[in-house]
């Protein structure tokens, strides 16, 4: 059972400035090779979930009772302490199990598109003209032109430019994708087609996708389970947190929860927790 | 072709850091390579004003270099010339010496002599120094090592100085106002001693000589120039059936067939002619006129006017001269006493010690020459520094601005790579890589430029105060290498210690 979670949280704290919890998460187990949506209103903490699992940032504040165990491929391995490990080890360790899409894209300026896209696998080590061909592969699926390869950043629009940088997240060897937005610049037909690539891409290699989203349509579509964050405590110790009956799994096509009822109207739930 | 050789001496490894770097590279240094730019104009004068600084250093010290500073010369007035004894006594005591760390005492002579022109047969009077052969100050002169030898013999520090008694050791720039410009052609020198005149060798041809005279002689050749021939044997002055007249014209037979036309007062007996180098490769013929009756030497004035007189063809007067080593003479009655130092620590105690004791003022002007150059030298040194250390602030604060401008415009592609796995150590390693390779190519765009100049300006200007090829420059270059590779790191590491998610998000 255990070997089925990418993630199994106890007690964690997301702290930026020590001793001010911005979230907290009292237990949440997230399965292996799904596709995991964090709907919550703006500023419960959605980008500090993800910046906390994907150890973009050092906010977990460790307490005896907190437990982040990770799927590591062979065993659920603590990473509460993670932080303590020396740089080279944590970069590696992001490079081995985490891909991201940022809303922003983040592409490198000076690069061109197709240096963007390899990236990831550049990082890795590997060869140009071997992850080249694909990057390609990868680009046809999401009927991107071919000739893009070649040109420059600053010559691609919103939409080409966010399509890179998905292409840049999936080539990469991962255990999990975090997204923040990541179809925030695109059309409906165009989230829903690399959503769909996504989703492929996760089933072909057991893979977990988390991602923050404000689109509860491309929630309900896409995601095999949506975490609903809300808000908890008042005046200065107000924080975001989870709440397991707010734990969504879509099973054979209907939303329930995560104790196994149905859920008649999931549109309406997150909606209101959105709107809370 | 070019990226490949920085890749190698970068030890630039894989795609990834070739990728990174070179772009990274186009980015830093401007589309118009105008980061490039900017530095090389910076480096070129910081160079510029090190080369002059340096070029002015070395030429002041090149000037005041004088091998012959360790010398304190004292010119023995009248007024004590009766207590020169006593200081000589004094100094040469072993304690004496080592409290004034004194080398030893000498004694000389400065004379004016009467040279004849090569060029134009006109006289010169110039300006000798006697110098004895075991004076420390002849091996200074002629030391091999200190380059002051021009030509002729030089002397490697072994054993005793080995050459003539009666050559001369002249400056070069005497010999050339002499009229010789081959300086290292010449021989033999004509000198005229009263109604005579000799030839002698020139044992060695100088740069530069103490006491600012024209040419430095033994005691000995001194005396045999300035006393009584009569006392000396230096010249045979007795009546004679026999004179020596010499003539550049080489034909043996017309010149002899000329001394007979031209002397008609004087019926000449029989004739001999000799060749001999005056300078290299020019032959000169020495005629011998003898005659039947023995003149007295005004006599042989008289005849060798005549031989001027008549003649088509240029005649000097030639003396027979013996160097007389057998008895070898010193100056009696020196006008100078020299003094050498070891060191120049204790001269101004000395020159108290000997106005204390003997109320005798010794001359000072080389050791304060040199105090001066010393303090001049020490101001240029200093002001460099300052010069160079401005620079340096320069530079590091242009190289660190620049970078950390262009980190602050990406930092969230820094976050991005480094939540992708980048580590700080790739990183930091390849920014390095970056700016070394950009302030290589500055510094090297910039030494090119001075090398340029330098080349210009020693072709335009006969003398050159610009100096950019030496160790001085070497070790700026490193300097200012390694103190904005150390300054670039510390402004990368700052920006990478932050977590990706604070780049990313601009926290």
């Amino acid at each position: 059972m255990q070997q089925d979670l990418i993630y199994d949280i106890s007690n964690l704290e997301c702290q930026y400035i020590p001793g001010t919890t911005v979230l907290r998460i009292p237990e949440l187990q997230i399965p292996k090779g799904k596709l995991v949506f964090v709907l919550g209103v703006s500023g419960i903490g959605k980008s500090t979930f993800i910046e906390t699992l994907g150890l973009m940032n050092k906010t977990i504040h460790v307490t005896p009772e907190t437990s982040i165990k990770f799927n590591n491929g062979n065993e659920l391995e603590e990473i509460k302490n993670i932080w303590s490990r020396d740089n080279k080890a944590l970069s590696k360790f992001r490079n081995d199990h985490f891909s991201f899409i940022f809303q922003n894209t983040n592409l490198m300026p000076n690069f061109s598109a197709g240096e963007n896209m390899c990236i990831s696998m550049l990082i890795e080590g590997k060869e140009l003209a071997e992850v080249k061909e694909k990057v390609l592969e990868v680009m046809e699926k999401l009927n991107l032109d071919p000739d893009l390869y070649d040109r420059k950043i600053q010559e691609l629009s919103g939409g080409q430019r966010q399509r890179l940088a998905f292409v840049r997240a999936i080539i990469a060897g991962f255990n999990v994708l975090f997204g923040d937005e990541p179809t925030g610049n695109l059309d409906r037909d165009t989230g829903h087609k690399l959503m769909r690539t996504l989703k492929e891409n996760l089933a072909e290699f057991n893979r977990t996708g988390i991602i923050v989203s404000h689109d509860i349509d491309l929630a309900l579509s896409f995601a095999d389970i949506i975490l609903l964050l809300s808000k908890k405590g008042e005046g200065d110790n107000v924080h975001g947190t989870f709440d397991s009956q707010y734990y969504l799994i879509k099973e054979d096509g209907e939303w329930k929860r995560k104790d196994g009822k149905p859920l008649a109207d999931p549109l309406s739930l997150v909606s209101e927790i959105l709107t809370r | 072709m070019m990226k490949k050789i920085v890749s190698i001496l970068l030890n630039i490894k894989g795609d990834f850091q070739n990728l990174f770097i070179f772009n990274e590279y186009e980015e830093l240094t401007g589309k118009s390579k105008s980061g490039i730019i900017t530095l090389s104009v910076i480096l070129g004068i910081t160079f510029l004003a090190l080369g002059y600084a340096i070029g002015g250093i070395n030429y002041l010290k090149e000037k005041m270099d004088d091998p012959f500073t360790n010398w304190v010369n004292l010119e023995i007035k009248q007024s004590y010339r009766d207590k020169v004894t006593n200081v000589q006594l004094e100094m040469e005591r072993d304690s004496m010496k080592s409290k004034f760390m004194l080398n030893n005492i000498g004694q000389y002579n400065i004379e004016f002599l009467p040279f004849v022109n090569y060029m134009n047969g006109e006289e010169y009077n110039i300006r000798l120094r006697t110098l004895d052969l075991e004076d420390n100050l002849l091996g200074e002169i002629l030391s091999s090592s200190k380059g002051n030898v021009v030509s002729g013999y030089s002397y490697n520090g072994d054993g005793p100085i080995d050459i003539e008694q009666c050559g001369i050791i002249i400056k070069e720039s005497s010999l050339r106002s002499l009229g010789y410009e081959d300086v290292e052609s010449v021989r033999r020198i004509p000198i005229k001693v009263e109604n005579f005149v000799v030839y002698p060798e020139i044992t060695a041809v100088v740069k530069e000589l103490p006491n600012l005279v024209d040419f430095v002689i033994t005691p000995h050749f001194y005396t045999l120039l300035i006393e009584s021939f009569e006392t000396t044997n230096f010249i045979n002055i007795s009546s004679s059936n026999k004179i020596e007249v010499i003539s550049p014209e080489t034909d043996k037979k017309k010149l002899e067939d000329d001394v007979r036309k031209s002397l008609k007062n004087f019926s000449v007996a029989s004739t001999d002619t000799r060749e001999i180098e005056l300078v290299d490769g020019e032959i000169s013929t020495i005629v011998t006129l003898y005659f039947n009756d023995y003149f007295r030497y005004s006599v042989k004035d008289t005849i060798v006017s005549e031989l001027k007189q008549n003649s088509s063809y240029v005649y000097n007067r030639f003396s027979p001269w013996e160097c007389n080593v057998g008895t070898l003479y010193n100056i009696d009655d020196p006008y100078y006493l020299s003094f050498n130092f070891d060191q120049l620590d204790k001269v101004r105690d000395f020159k108290n010690h000997m106005w204390d004791r003997y109320e005798v003022e010794i001359s000072m002007d080389q050791v304060e020459q040199k105090e001066n150059f010393a303090l001049v030298s020490n101001l240029t040194n200093f002001i460099s520094l300052i010069l160079f250390g401005f620079s340096i602030l320069s530079i590091v604060f242009y190289v660190n601005s620049l970078l950390r401008t262009h980190l602050e415009k990406i930092k969230m592609n820094l976050g991005t790579l480094k939540a992708f796995g980048l580590n700080n150590n790739f990183l930091i390693s390849s920014y390095l890589k970056i700016i070394l390779t950009f302030i290589g190519i500055s510094i090297a765009i910039a030494y090119v430029i001075c090398g340029i100049w330098d080349l210009l300006e020693s072709r335009l200007f006969s003398t050159s105060y610009f100096d950019v090829f030496n160790y001085k420059i070497l070790i700026a270059i490193i300097v200012i290498i390694i103190t904005a590779l150390i300054t670039s790191q510390r402004t990368i590491s700052k920006t990478l210690l932050k977590t990706p998610g604070d780049l990313i998000y601009n926290r």
